[in-house]
């Protein structure tokens, strides 16, 4: 498995405060790796840096070989890095099928033709398993419906590496397994590197390759699921002193 | 295929002037043009990438100099400098784009109207432009226009609208008009798929510019001055957004709706009722009105209508075919 | 004439720190308080700088009405588009403003004559128009006024926690559909102050709104909207620049002087020199 995203070092800082500090990261092809970490640890920091939002102070991101630090967001998408958000912005007065039409425009395949790209978001739709509600508007659809089309979309761009930001929030248990099929399925099915945000343990504890734990802006702690579930830095972080 | 629909309806209203079309009329005809061309081009950004500007007055007054001065000072025939109007007006908005389109909303809309008065005043210092006084413009005869100078500028004035209302149906189609109206919709996400937002701003705003350059270029030959305060009317682009929203902010025909009832509207008010700025507090009231009651204007129920007309028409015809 | 834009710009200020709105229709007030002023002058033969407690409360209570308007309308506009649509509907006043004034009052320029109106103070080497003089004392001594009440009084408090954060002062039980009003109300009454100095200093007429408008928003902008002192500042600095640029080159130079500032700072700094919004 080669290593297909990597950063170091990154460091950005907000007005005197290090939102991340240092930290290193490999997230290699067809891996799931999870982001964990406390509130405010700096785990959207992360996937604003790299996604292109923020330019970090010190550090670099390489995608394939590639320096791709402080490039332009639509830039890097069209690079290979696509992502979902905590709050889920579709666009609202398109439809389904044109919300994923936009990601394949505009994604990695830039594909031109205005049918073609119906097509394709189609079948993006069928992945997802919204084919049923490809005319309805997204403002009108349900929260796991909305969380579908946004994966769609982010798929749509035909990515190399995926950032999913807390997919899971806000759904109940049936829900959530669905979309934990579907991520899996991103992975092993697609073979996209996915590097997620999650704070449903259970979830990302089983599903992840590898984990890596940030704490105010510093990674803590890095390893499989089972090393980081022993780690007493990390059981620190989330509890306190004195369970370490 | 769209593009086909397109020739009839030219021909039609080309022909117009010659099939007995009183000409009395053309003058009404070639303000309705007039503000359907500015509401559709202001449009395209507007409606589709959700960047209103009140600064169309400015990019109008710019079309308008750069065919005056050169009738002025050396008499070009201003109909081969029309074009020239437009790429002046698109160059400007190249300009200043790319520090305006980095602002959101209102801030936009307050500095694109700021930009309309500074371009005003520069005029207005400057000498060669005729300063304060301006320009008095000869008026064309019919040996420069070949045919009579009304017509001319009708045939012009509807060739631009015409460009600008196909332009604007491409673009709402197209790839670059399904980015721009990404941006509207979540500038953010759109940027993160793979849309170059900056590139397409800018690219809305010279297109929707280069269109009310080449308006301001016909309209000053045609109404024969130029002068600051004339020629960067702050209607103009009051009466752009005001016609948009009313017809239907988003729609390449909405603007159009909006420019034919409202230019009629402006007009029946202007001769009927003689108080002065009434048209200024209908427009500000209708704006209110449409915003609070119907943000998506007067398209979104006429489509409505259409459409539930359409299935009517439909079920009638199946009746009929299942009673044989 | 930086006391003077400070005295128009504020109620600017506070009403987009407040309640983010940007009252396109502010400049409105402040010409419309011109107008009064002239009017008083011209038809009871009242001394224009008490014309001030006609137009003053009376641009009060049109402030609170039309921030009640507002507060109703914009309910029923969809959560997400309204910092879309908002601000339309403050064009909308402003041109039903315009409109208005034309048709009442005509296009014709004014000017209001009085007896002090031309005279100057001598500072020194300097010669100060009487009427800016006027306008600064005003401009100044309010905005310490607003200020003060801002920082001491109850209501000012209550003004600053909606201005924070609108959930919170809400759930503390403040009423901030009624603090929205009154920070309008405020706002309009300074405006029409400044109009009448206005009118004292120079001609006027209904166009002439939309450039002030473009003005105080310059100086809002440039020095934060939402913080007063800020607002200051950002008036005296606009007003030596403006001044300056007239003394070595037209007046009109001098108005595209503000605006180039303008396209500057908001390009520059979003947040203006002092903002902390």
């Amino acid at each position: 498995m080669t290593d297909l995203l990597v950063g170091k070092e990154v460091t950005k800082i907000f007005g005197g405060v290090k939102a991340l500090d240092g930290v290193d990261f490999v997230a290699r092809e067809k891996e799931m790796l999870g982001l964990i970490g406390p509130n405010g640890a700096g785990k959207t920091t992360l996937f604003n840096v790299i996604n292109g939002f923020y330019p970090p102070e010190k550090g670099e991101i390489v995608l394939d070989g590639l320096d791709i630090t402080g490039l332009r967001p639509h830039r890097i998408c069209n690079l290979g890095i696509a992502r979902t958000y905590q709050i889920v912005q579709p666009f609202s007065s398109m439809s389904a099928l044109q919300n994923v039409q936009i990601g394949v425009l505009f994604g990695r395949a830039r594909i031109s033709n205005m049918g073609q790209a119906k097509k394709k978001a189609l079948d993006w739709l069928r992945f997802v398993g919204l084919e049923n509600q490809k005319s309805a508007l997204a403002e009108n659809l349900g929260l796991l419906s909305r969380k579908r089309l946004e994966i769609a979309r982010a798929l749509s761009s035909e990515p190399r590496v995926i950032l999913l930001d807390e997919v899971i929030a806000g759904l109940n248990p049936k829900e959530t397994e669905e979309a934990l099929g579907l991520i899996r399925g991103i992975s092993r099915e697609l073979g996209i590197s996915v590097l997620w945000v999650e704070h449903v343990m259970k979830a990302v504890m089983a599903l992840s390759d590898r984990l890596i734990v940030l704490n105010y802006g510093k990674k803590i702690a890095e390893g499989t699921p089972r090393d980081i579930a022993t780690n007493g830095d990390v059981i620190e972080a989330y509890l306190g002193k004195s369970y370490a | 295929m769209r593009l086909a629909m397109w020739i009839p309806i030219a021909a039609l209203f080309a022909s117009l002037p010659f099939l007995g079309l009183p000409k009395e009329m053309l003058p009404l005809l070639i303000l309705i043009l007039m503000f359907c061309a500015l509401a559709t081009s202001w449009n395209i950004l507007a409606g589709y990438a959700g960047y209103i500007s009140f600064g169309q007055a400015g990019f109008f007054g710019i079309g308008a100099y750069v065919t005056a001065m050169p009738l002025y000072y050396q008499g070009v025939n201003p109909f081969l400098m029309v074009p020239l109007a437009g790429v002046a007006s698109a160059s400007l908005a190249f300009v200043v784009g790319y520090p305006c389109l980095k602002l959101r909303g209102a801030y936009f809309a307050i500095v694109t109207m700021a930009l309309a008065f500074i371009l005003q005043l520069i005029v207005w210092n400057v000498p060669w432009t005729g300063g304060g006084v301006g320009l008095p413009l000869p008026i064309l005869t019919a040996s420069e226009t070949f045919i009579e100078p009304i017509v001319a500028y009708y045939l012009a004035m509807l060739g631009v609208t015409l460009a600008a209302l196909i332009v604007s149906q491409a673009v709402e189609n197209s790839k670059f008009g399904y980015g721009l109206i990404a941006i509207r919709e979540s500038e953010e996400v759109a940027e993160s798929a793979g849309v170059p937002t900056l590139k397409f701003k800018i690219l809305a705003f010279m297109l929707s510019t280069f269109f009310a350059g080449m308006v301001g270029g016909i309209w000053a030959p045609w109404v024969a001055y130029v002068q600051p305060i004339g020629a960067f009317p702050i209607f103009v682009s009051i009466y752009s957004v005001v016609m948009s929203v009313f017809g239907g902010i988003g729609t390449w025909i909405g603007p159009m709706l909006g420019a034919i009832i409202m230019t009629w509207l402006q007009q029946y008010l202007l001769t009927n009722v003689r108080i002065a700025g009434i048209d200024n507090i209908i427009f500000g009231a209708i704006l209110i009105l449409v915003v609070i009651t119907m943000p998506n204007g007067v398209i979104a129920p006429v489509r409505k209508l259409v459409s539930s007309f359409g299935a009517i028409v439909r079920r009638v015809g199946s009746r009929k075919g299942s009673s044989d | 004439m930086g006391g003077l834009y400070a005295l128009l710009a504020s109620g600017l200020s506070l009403a987009w720190g407040v309640m983010n709105e940007i009252n396109i229709a502010h400049g409105s007030i402040a010409i419309l308080g011109s107008y009064v002023a002239y009017w008083a002058l011209q038809l009871w033969g009242i001394d224009p700088v008490v014309s001030i407690a006609i137009s003053v409360p009376f641009c009060l209570v049109l402030g609170a009405a039309l921030q009640q308007f507002v507060n109703m309308t914009s309910t029923r506009i969809p959560q997400a588009k309204i910092e879309f649509y908002s601000y339309l509907i403050f064009f909308g006043m402003l041109f039903i403003s315009e409109g208005l004034m034309v048709a009442i009052w005509g296009g014709r320029f004014r000017a209001i004559r009085t007896a002090y109106n031309q005279t100057s103070v001598f500072l020194g080497p300097i010669a100060l128009p009487l009427p800016t003089l006027i306008g600064f004392v005003f401009g100044t001594a309010l905005t310490l006024a607003v200020y003060y009440s801002l920082k001491k009084t109850y209501t000012g408090m209550a003004v600053r926690a909606t201005a924070d954060d609108r959930e919170i002062a809400m759930a503390m039980g403040i009423n901030t559909h009624r603090i929205y009003v009154y920070t309008f109300a405020i706002g309009s009454g300074l405006a029409a102050i400044g109009g009448m100095c206005l009118g004292l200093l120079s001609i006027f007429y209904p166009d002439i709104q939309f450039y002030w408008i473009t003005r105080l928003f310059a100086i809002v902008v440039l020095g934060g909207m939402g913080n007063l002192l800020g607002t200051y500042l950002g008036s005296l600095i606009l007003g030596v620049a403006v001044s300056l640029t007239t003394v070595f080159t037209t007046a009109s130079w001098a108005d595209v002087v503000a605006y180039v500032m303008l396209i500057i700072v908001l390009t520059v700094r979003p947040k203006g020199l002092f903002g902390a919004r």
